[in-house]
């Protein structure tokens, strides 16, 4: 827990800089995904790579599906898949590249000295700005589309004021819910890497990297399904 | 005191959160053994699991970033 | 730890940027793909259908036109068979007169026969007893007398008959 995370300032605001590389990272890995298996796409002999892009685009859909009416699951069809595209990777990524390295120079711009211990690489979504700011944004959309699209049923809600009450919590706990899944199975991976001897730690270590695997799946899959129901309450009230 | 309170969130979210997925499996089981063909809603139930494992899992993350804050860890 | 405004504003523009380009680079080509293939099984589908409609008409038609057939088959049997039946109940009523006429020649003839027997017998019993008589009585009585005599017995024979 000595890993001091670099920081760079610019103006007013603060990037954490392996949140950035993580984001970063897990754009380019979805979007080679997807692109590559979009590539050559073919209606009569769909290869392999196609047909795990296939897959996905149409596990997404029947979740829409069964959330909203068709027009409108078909309108965030795109919005779900990159969704889920990128809170799973992001999920993945610090499961899997949990790479902590020592600094051999001051970086005083990152705010680093010599000898520090850096964690370059963790999940994006570890860090709490990401899942509030995908949860804040989701439930703001959807806000605004359902004053635009069906501003009669938004605010005849809102005459029981228990529902406001409802609607901030809503992102707080979508947002919390992603965040201290990964966050604590990251920190217990770090406590794992770094207290104790590996004879001790290893087998423990092996099985919590797989449930965090698998954690790291069942959390997409619950963030982009309460993202779309978020959105269906509001824009599609009837459904 | 600020480690016992933490110390005592995490053990009744950990309580709460057991005694949740309790009754969700044990719902479950009741459910299969009553009527066989419902196994294929497995992954609802695994999906159930996932949002009521939040909670503690919330306790446990707001715990550490306590921890953190405070200068316990590192 | 908390969130800062920085890595915020930063993933809320990394998200949309990829939302945008996955959207337009993989999403769409692969989208229009499946839809397209769904169009295409579908259409197949409804081929499909359309043409088992059309073999099932044309077989029902078929079922219709050989029913039809049979039933005119059967009629013209029993036609045949009637008119056979008639056939030959007008043979056997032509053969059965037939046979009643010749019966009725036969009885005219054998009648006829009989007549004529009988007059040629009577002349020959009048001759023969007119000269049995001249033989006997020898010009006793005259020849005329004779034959009306005789003539008057069988004339009593014939009535006595």
């Amino acid at each position: 827990m000595d890993a001091k995370s670099p920081q760079l300032e610019l103006g007013f605001l603060q990037f954490d800089v392996p949140t950035m590389i993580g984001t970063i990272l897990t754009c380019i890995i979805v979007f080679l995904i997807t692109y590559l298996g979009a590539r050559g796409v073919q209606m009569r002999r769909p290869g392999k790579k196609q047909l795990i892009v296939e897959m996905i685009i149409g596990f997404i859909r029947n979740m829409l599906h069964e959330n909203m009416d068709r027009r409108n699951a078909e309108r965030y069809i795109g919005f779900a898949v990159t969704l889920f595209l990128f809170v799973f990777f992001a999920n993945q990524l610090g499961v899997v590249l949990m790479v902590t390295g020592t600094m051999e120079t001051d970086l005083p711009s990152l705010g680093l000295m010599e000898g520090d211990k850096v964690s370059w690489f963790k999940s994006p979504t570890a860090n709490m700005s990401v899942p509030v700011v995908m949860a804040v944004a989701i439930t703001l959309f959807a806000h605004v589309m359902g004053i635009f699209t069906h501003p009669k049923t938004y605010f005849k809600d809102y005459l029981n004021p228990m529902h406001i009450i409802g609607e901030i919590t809503k992102p707080m706990t979508h947002a919390m819910r992603l965040w201290a899944n990964i966050f604590a199975g990251e920190i217990l991976i770090m406590v794992l890497v770094t207290v104790g001897s590996p004879l001790i730690t290893g087998a423990p270590l092996i099985i919590w990297i797989g449930y965090s695997l698998f954690i790291g799946a069942i959390q997409a899959y619950v963030f982009t399904i309460l993202a779309s129901i978020y959105i269906a309450q509001k824009v599609s009230p009837e459904s | 005191m600020e480690l016992f309170g933490i110390t005592f969130m995490l053990g009744m979210a950990a309580l709460a959160g057991g005694f949740g997925n309790s009754i969700v499996v044990s719902r479950f089981l009741d459910g299969i053994v009553r009527q066989p063909e419902a196994q294929g809603l497995l992954p609802r139930m695994l999906l159930g699991i996932a949002l009521v494992e939040a909670v503690p899992i919330i306790a446990v993350g707001v715990g550490i970033f306590l921890l953190i804050q405070g200068g316990y860890f590192g | 730890m908390l969130p800062s405004w920085g890595d915020m504003l930063f993933q809320l523009f990394a998200f949309i940027i990829l939302m945008l380009l996955v959207t337009r680079f993989a999403l769409r080509p692969v989208m229009n793909t499946m839809e397209e293939r769904q169009n295409y099984i579908e259409n197949q589908i409804s081929e499909a259908e359309k043409q088992r409609e059309e073999a099932e008409k044309l077989l029902k038609e078929q079922q219709e036109l050989l029913d039809k057939a049979r039933v005119e088959a059967k009629e013209i049997i029993e036609r045949a068979k009637q008119q056979k039946e008639k056939e030959a109940e007008a043979i056997i009523a032509d053969a059965q007169e037939r046979a009643e006429r010749m019966i009725k020649e036969a009885t005219a003839e054998i009648g006829r026969e009989k007549e004529r027997a009988l007059a040629e017998l009577r002349n020959e019993v009048g001759h023969l007893s007119v000269l049995l008589a001249s033989k006997m009585i020898e010009k006793e009585l005259d020849e005329k007398e004779q034959s009306k005599l005789i003539n008057q017995y069988l004339n009593q024979v014939g009535e006595m008959q």
